[in-house]
């Protein structure tokens, strides 16, 4: 299981899936996510269910 | 992607209410190619396919007509379930069979072709991945190239985040950012197109 870290901020997390601004970049908390396995599973979990993916790969 | 120049404009003279107008619509968009993808995964040649879908919405285009309207009913309702009926005996009859020709919306009502549940499984894939095709090329054209790129290496491609940010030559995190990110924008148009239809 991954541990969350104490520099986990998953309100910005939400903030980020949830703005409108298709060019928002967030530097800090991609570098965050290139070494968080915790906030990694944790975005992807929030932008969509698990079938959603599921059908994403197999219906595209 | 196959066009049908002729359908929509032809058969849409037939439809009478502006609430059937938008019901008809919809049911094109989502229908017209799902219907020729199955004709052609049953090894008919383009024509053939393009000749079964016009087959398939004139006769609902004709139930339309003969249709009452019932209080309380949306349009979108009962017009997914003629077409229902008539795409699954189009598929479970063959083209030249009478039986197939008329387009009564009491007949749609009560045809129940025999092979029905598997074709009605296909059709409900079919119909679902072309909102998934639909909804696909609405957040492509919102989002930059790179992060459309993200998304379809990993998800559509099957390549690893790790594998698709040394493809991308980018950070791991800008990946499942990105991918992240359509993914979040592809799930609403889908539930928007599905709200269209229910």
């Amino acid at each position: 299981m991954n541990a969350q870290r104490n520099d986990c901020d998953r309100r910005r997390i939400d903030a980020f899936l949830e703005s409108n601004h298709v060019t928002l970049e967030d530097p800090q908390l991609i570098e965050h996510l290139d070494s968080c396995p915790s906030c990694q599973d944790y975005i992807e979990s929030q932008a969509a269910e698990a079938r959603s993916w599921a059908q994403a790969t197999d219906l595209l | 992607m196959t066009e049908f120049p002729e359908t929509r404009s032809t058969l849409l003279a037939q439809v009478r209410s502006p609430d059937e107008r938008e019901a008809w619509e919809e049911f094109v968009l989502t229908y017209q190619p799902a219907i020729y993808r199955m004709a052609r995964r049953r090894g008919m040649q383009d024509s053939d396919a393009q000749d079964l879908v016009q087959t398939v919405l004139m006769r609902v285009a004709g139930a339309i007509e003969s249709w009452e309207k019932e209080p309380g009913v949306r349009s979108r309702h009962w017009l997914r379930r003629v077409a229902k009926n008539a795409i699954l005996s189009a598929f479970s009859r063959k083209p030249n069979d009478p039986a197939f020709g008329g387009s009564g919306f009491q007949q749609l009502m009560d045809e129940q072709p025999a092979e029905a549940t598997e074709v009605e499984y296909e059709l409900a894939l079919e119909s679902q991945r072309e909102q998934f095709l639909r909804a696909a090329v609405m957040v492509q054209s919102d989002v930059n190239a790179e992060t459309w790129r993200a998304f379809e290496l990993t998800v559509i491609d099957g390549e690893s985040c790790e594998s698709a940010a040394k493809i991308l030559e980018k950070s791991v995190g800008s990946v499942y950012a990105a991918r992240s990110r359509v993914m979040r924008r592809l799930r609403n148009k889908v539930q928007g197109l599905g709200q269209g239809e229910s």
